[in-house]
């Protein structure tokens, strides 16, 4: 452990250090993994179980409602569900990864970066799972694929950005400001149903007062355009939509800005946890 | 402010290349807040009233000493007189307000193996945590870890939720921990003395041994016997600022004798 302060250092400073504690961070996500199924009988199959059950309630449920005219409705919620939930699982958990490891903070000197990041790539890992059960099953259920699937590791990798960014602000600002995890809180149930997850975005009207609602959706809220990006590519043998490159901005800004945000005042943290 | 570096250096005067920690008029300031806000309205209310009261507050004040590598400094002083605000400084989690801290090789902290990690992993998953915590290599880790069980005495329990552990057990696991790979600095903050006597004996051994082998200890504890045994020099805190240094057994005699009266 290389006994100096912790720098500010560029970007490169920044990647270097932290890939000096790749080990701190597996370690970390393993611990959140299995503390997560920890004392379950089923353990780590719940993983692969979650989805699966989650689609089954969905059919049922969806067959004798019957909501709307989108094709095979359960493989329709679930494509954006389970990005969802890597979304709101990560920021969730993020947001006290720091405050909730004050002891840590205290005693000793690591890239702060790692507590934030490490439930991120635990709700990574889980997201892949539960894609792996996913994706055999829309097969089967009449999902038809073409070479735009080969686009999903592109479009996973735009939301990593994002949540990490995010996971990174939410962290720092929750040591300062407890109202962090308030203010998630409440913001994620807004934009859970800002997010086409349970209905399809051509539901809203697209023109009103003149303005294009759905243009307006995918500009703002990069989870619209990501779960339909997922959508698209997983059931509908569709290509990406072209407004694709706006997370991918978002993503981009989030991460340099959050990262840079939180080794800022990652100095203070041991003074305020 | 900028003096050269008065440094209260040992018997001998040992070049400086042999100095392990060097601090020069160290100060940390915390700001005292009266009324301290912990949410975003009730600092928005303080901006309106003209801010929050606050009050400078130096926990530490003008600190300067030296440690000589392979040396054991003791650090003794009533609560609240600087003692784990130094040690942080020196193990780089807190910053210093004003001074400088020169710091040669590597650090491990003492770390509280039972608050550290998730009270229902077994130790053994503990152990890794922390291991990877303190950046101590896979590898190292995997040569060391049953050695490192056997000298915590804790063969029969590695595997079982550290929940289940005692207190002692948990010392134990995290002492042998922390010195089971050899670091050329050492920080300990207020676990010895911890275990039977037995225990204390084994651990009192191997503190020598690294000591020996050129370690370089600093000791924050309120178990004066331990500080008087174990460190060369002492400093004496008294609310931020060292009030004696010297040879541990004289400035332990001083806070002992100023305790009491």
């Amino acid at each position: 452990m290389p006994g100096t302060q912790a720098g500010g250092g560029g970007a490169l400073a920044a990647v270097r250090e932290l890939w000096a504690f790749r080990d701190l961070l597996r370690s970390l996500v393993a611990r959140d993994l299995s503390v997560r199924y920890r004392r379950s009988a089923l353990g780590f199959l719940w993983s692969l179980l979650n989805p699966l059950l989650m689609m089954l309630v969905f059919t049922i449920v969806f067959e004798v409602v019957k909501p709307q005219q989108v094709r095979s409705y359960p493989l329709f919620v679930l494509a954006g569900l389970l990005p969802w939930n890597f979304l709101a699982g990560s920021l969730t958990g993020a947001v006290r990864s720091v405050t909730g490891n004050a002891h840590l903070i205290d005693k000793v000197h690591f890239p702060r970066e790692v507590l934030p990041l490490s439930v991120v790539l635990a709700n990574l890992v889980n997201f892949l799972l539960g894609l792996a059960v996913f994706l055999p099953l829309a097969l089967l259920m009449g999902a038809r694929w073409n070479g735009w699937i080969l686009a999903l590791p592109v479009v996973i990798g735009i939301q990593v950005m994002i949540v990490a960014g995010l996971s990174l602000m939410l962290a720092a600002m929750n040591v300062f400001y407890r109202d962090a995890e308030q203010v998630l809180e409440v913001g994620l149930t807004a934009w859970f149903f800002l997010t086409p997850v349970f209905y399809e975005l051509e539901l809203l009207p697209n023109q009103v007062l003149g303005i294009d609602v759905w243009r307006l959706v995918y500009t703002l809220n990069p989870m619209a355009t990501l779960v339909t990006d997922y959508r698209y590519v997983m059931l509908y043998e569709t290509p990406i939509i072209r407004h694709t490159l706006v997370p991918f901005v978002i993503g981009c800004v989030l991460l340099a800005g959050g990262w840079w945000a939180f080794r800022r005042v990652a100095p203070a943290f041991a003074e305020e946890v | 402010m900028n003096a050269p570096g008065v440094l209260s250096s040992p018997p001998g005067g040992d070049p400086e290349a042999d100095v392990a920690i060097a601090a020069h008029h160290l100060g940390k300031r915390f700001s005292l807040r009266h009324e301290r806000p912990t949410t975003l309205s009730q600092e928005l209310l303080g901006v309106f009233r003209g801010g929050p009261a606050t009050e400078p507050f130096w926990a530490l004040d003008d600190v300067s000493f030296s440690v000589i590598r392979g040396r054991a400094l003791g650090i003794v002083g009533r609560n609240g007189s600087g003692k784990s605000s130094l040690l942080k400084i020196l193990a780089g989690t807190l910053a210093p307000t004003t001074g400088t801290l020169v710091v040669r090789g590597t650090i491990s902290t003492m770390l509280q193996l039972g608050a550290g990690f998730h009270p229902e992993f077994t130790g053994r998953n503990n152990v890794h945590l922390s291991a990877a915590l303190l950046d101590i290599p896979e590898a190292t880790l995997r040569r060391e870890f049953d050695g490192m069980v056997a000298f915590a005495e804790l063969e029969r329990f590695i595997d079982v939720p550290v929940k289940y552990y005692s207190a002692g057990m948990l010392a134990r696991l995290g002492f042998a921990l922390s010195t089971a790979v050899r670091e050329d600095i050492l920080l300990i903050d207020e676990v010895l003395g911890v275990g039977d006597l037995a225990f204390q004996r084994k651990c009192e051994a191997r503190m020598r041994a690294l000591l020996t082998s050129g370690v370089t200890v600093v000791i924050v504890s309120h178990d004066v016997e331990a500080v008087r045994s174990l460190c060369d020099e002492a400093i004496w805190l008294d609310r931020g600022r060292i009030r004696a240094a010297g040879p541990a057994e004289v400035v332990v005699d001083a806070y002992c004798a100023a305790s009491a009266g």
